[in-house]
């Protein structure tokens, strides 16, 4: 199991390979990215926060927690922090199963969880200069 | 009264404008009582304040917990990592 927050760009490449396993059928792995356009807004840049110590404790929780509902055999999250642009991944998680279904699952619940407790924010940056904390 | 410490991050710190600050509270406050105390401070906190969830030496606690002489209490306003 790997749980990290980093300011580098975030190889998603070894963390397929570093989930796959003889034993498993299934690798999931979600990357979550910058969308530069929401609606009729522009997104030029977005900067990730987060209270470290919590949320490395937070998201070591929620994987160890998915270890008990799912037969997980590898997992690894890592979320980016500082200022990243639009396509960038902001989050990557990977996951081995022996089944897709369950990696499917555990993996969409664990994406779930993380944007509703793990202590990170976003601040968006729109043309013309303006700069929002998000609080939804 | 006591001393303890208050971390402020994202739109919470621009508002009280410091990431960290040192409070004095009356021996025995919650962290509801807390709360009331920094709104009476910043009043502009009050829209995170009512969906704030806080942390007591780097562990969610619940309103309820009472603080103690250099509790480092976290101020987390709602998340929107991911």
């Amino acid at each position: 199991m790997r749980i990290k927050l980093t300011r580098d760009p975030i190889d998603h490449q070894e963390m397929v390979e570093n989930c796959r396993t003889k034993s498993t059928g299934a690798i999931v792995l979600f990357l979550g990215t910058v969308r530069e356009i929401t609606g009729n807004n522009q997104t030029l840049s977005l900067e990730y926060d987060a209270f470290a110590p919590l949320a490395e404790k937070s998201l070591t929780e929620i994987a160890e927690e998915a270890k008990s509902s799912w037969p997980i055999r590898e997992i690894e999250i890592i979320h980016r922090l500082g200022t990243i642009q639009p396509g960038e991944t902001s989050i990557a998680i990977c996951l081995s199963c022996p089944h897709r279904a369950d990696a499917f699952s555990a993996c969409q619940q664990i994406m779930d969880k993380i944007k509703k407790v793990v202590p990170i924010w976003k601040k968006e940056t729109s043309p013309h200069g303006v700069s929002n904390w998000i609080h939804p | 009264m006591i001393k303890i410490f208050v971390l402020f991050f994202a739109g919470a710190r621009d508002i009280v404008g410091h990431s960290r600050l040192e409070i004095e509270i009356p021996k025995a406050s919650s962290i509801g009582q807390l709360r009331e105390i920094l709104l009476a401070r910043f009043p502009r906190l009050e829209n995170l304040a009512s969906r704030a969830a806080f942390a007591v030496n780097e562990s969610f606690a619940l309103p309820d917990k009472v603080l103690f002489e250099n509790d480092e209490v976290a101020f987390l306003p709602p998340v929107s990592g991911g």
